[in-house]
């Protein structure tokens, strides 16, 4: 995948999700459905960048610099809490349980859990979003660019 | 099996086994919490500013239920 691709993609998936994160400003039905449409795009996130994180991982304990490390970290929190506002979203969702035709009333705990995981997962995002700031400039650079084989080149590496 | 979809079948792997840790552990800690947390719940005076929003999810005192507005059920 291009840079230029994942800079949309990533950049569709933070708008997306700072405008989801208060039902308010869209509507529960917008919200709901706006979130369920996240989700492939989350995981297509995740597998373009699984080998990477997956190498940082196994340097973890022995020599690595601290910025990466810290990048993990954050990387992995912000995985769990994203799973977690997903599948509590799920557990207390009306828009699409109504569509799918369950109507079960949500427990408060799973409201909680939910409200807990989506304030964690809007830090954690913009913590996530400056610490990769450098590659977003540089990939807005390079799009800017008026592009030539070799940069395209470059681009797909 | 190409690396790509190895990496699919990983990240949907690791995913689906933190979402099922975490409704394992959300389900016990409602069992362990149970009683508690609905006596707490039922017993909160039902005023709308005492209605509580996090994430963007507005929850009614009185009856534990996501709402858009809460209303006095006294």
């Amino acid at each position: 995948m291009s840079a230029r691709s994942r800079l949309w993609l990533d950049l569709g998936l933070f708008g997306a999700l700072l405008v989801a994160y208060n039902p308010s400003w869209t509507g529960l039905a917008v919200h709901e459905w706006l979130c369920a449409a996240a989700i492939a795009p989350l995981l297509l996130h995740l597998i373009i960048n699984w080998e990477r994180t997956m190498a940082i991982a196994r340097r973890f304990a022995v020599h690595l610099r601290h910025t990466p490390r810290l990048n993990l970290v954050i990387d992995s929190a912000l995985f769990v809490a994203a799973v977690g506002v997903t599948l509590s979203g799920f557990m207390v969702s009306r828009a699409i349980a109504g569509a799918l035709g369950f109507a079960v009333a949500p427990s408060a705990l799973w409201i909680s859990v939910h409200s807990f995981t989506a304030d964690a997962t809007i830090a954690l995002l913009v913590v996530h979003f400056a610490l990769h700031w450098k590659w977003i400039t540089g990939a807005a650079r390079r799009m800017a660019r008026p592009s030539t084989p070799s940069a395209r080149t470059q681009e797909t590496l | 099996m190409n690396r790509t979809l190895k990496n699919v079948i990983a990240v949907l792997l690791v995913t689906l086994f933190t979402a099922f840790a975490i409704f394992v552990t959300v389900q016990l800690t409602g069992r362990i919490l149970g009683p508690t947390a609905t006596a707490a719940a039922q017993s909160a005076p039902a005023q709308t500013s005492q209605s509580t929003t996090s994430g963007g999810q507005l929850v009614c005192p009185a009856t534990g239920c996501a709402a858009d507005s809460c209303h006095a059920t006294q």
